[in-house]
């Protein structure tokens, strides 16, 4: 005996309600945007555009703040990662390169890295994550100064 | 054609500034049409519309050109919106979980809607286009939500569900509840009405 073929799939009945729905919300007009709209774009444009720089986003500071900003964070960045990664010798290494670049300070540069070499990893690294820490803090408290502070542009 | 991209200008701008607010004027309907319907609320939906068109600003070298840039408003005042209405989310689960368990509301009541077809005079069309806004507004935001979505957007059930971040079953019952709950508004403004039963 031949097996009796399937019959064929038919689509889902469609929900009655959905489709009221759909035709009910479809037919209403599209709401209008208020005429006032783009004039408030404009002046909110015009107003980002009159605040001071440190108050923009980074993009939009002068290059020299952008170059000090990136050289203070680089410069963070590879004392954090020497401290963490490096261990004592690779942090004299860079504290001594510091050192070299800043003439002031050069006279410093035997004793402090004596004393660097002195202390136990351990330590260093609690610096390290002292110093990051209270930089990040400083930024903080002093960004919040300025935005509390600063008379609105 | 796409229905979001508005007509060529028919005077081209000048300036860059020109040339941004005839772009604004362009979208600025659609952009605030999707913010509207979302929030339901006119003030919030400026909000989210002016915040769009900050953003469009910022990036609007890429966008002065491109053939999607209506597709990129609406995801962006879509996005907005949800983002915006996310801060009461837990509210609207709280108060959604406790009003079922309140009247116990069963997943398949009867439901009676107005019958879309009948013909109808101007002054009667336009009142019950005022009843329809007025009863989608007052919809609580978690079922009017997924309508919007749905209906307006075209998004599927799945991807309602991840935008909202709950489950497929969730805008499933919310769907069904604001379909039933702006067909019983509208059968008490008093609109003709049929009746179904699920």
């Amino acid at each position: 005996m031949t097996p009796r073929p399937a019959p064929p799939r038919l689509p889902p009945e469609p929900d009655p309600l959905a489709a009221w729905t759909h035709a009910t919300l479809r037919a209403l007009p599209s709401p209008t945007a208020p005429a006032t709209l783009a004039g408030r774009v404009l002046a909110e444009l015009a107003r980002r555009e009159a605040r001071p720089w440190w108050r923009r986003e980074v993009a939009g500071w002068p290059r020299s703040a952008r170059l000090i900003f990136v050289l203070t964070a680089g410069a963070g960045a590879i004392l954090s990662a020497a401290a963490f990664h490096g261990g004592t010798e690779r942090l004299a290494a860079v504290l001594a390169r510091l050192t070299d670049a800043l003439a002031p300070l050069a006279a410093l540069g035997p004793a402090v890295l004596r004393a660097v070499a002195e202390l136990p990893a351990a330590w260093l690294q609690g610096l390290g994550f002292a110093f990051c820490t209270s930089l990040a803090a400083v930024l903080a408290l002093v960004l919040t100064l300025t935005r509390l502070l600063a008379p609105r542009a | 054609m796409n229905p979001n991209e508005p007509a060529a200008s028919p005077v081209p701008p000048v300036n860059a500034e020109e040339e941004f607010t005839a772009f604004m004027r362009a979208y600025q309907d659609t952009v605030f049409a999707t913010a509207v319907r979302l929030t339901a609320n006119r003030a919030q939906a400026e909000d989210i519309a002016q915040e769009v068109f900050l953003r469009a600003h910022a990036r609007f070298a890429q966008l002065r050109a491109s053939p999607t840039a209506g597709g990129w408003l609406k995801t962006v005042a879509t996005n907005l919106a949800l983002n915006h209405l996310t801060r009461y989310r837990n509210r609207w689960r709280f108060f959604s979980e406790l009003r079922r368990e309140e009247t116990g509301e069963g997943p398949g009541p009867e439901v009676e809607f107005a019958a879309p077809d009948e013909p109808r005079a101007p002054v009667e069309a336009a009142e019950r286009r005022a009843q329809v806004e007025q009863a989608l507004a007052a919809l609580p935001d978690h079922q009017r939500v997924p309508l919007v979505l749905f209906h307006y957007e075209d998004l599927p059930y799945d991807e309602i569900a991840a935008r909202l971040g709950v489950s497929l079953a969730k805008v499933k019952t919310d769907l069904f509840r604001g379909r039933a709950a702006l067909a019983a508004a509208l059968r008490g403004a008093g609109s003709p009405h049929d009746s179904f039963s699920r």
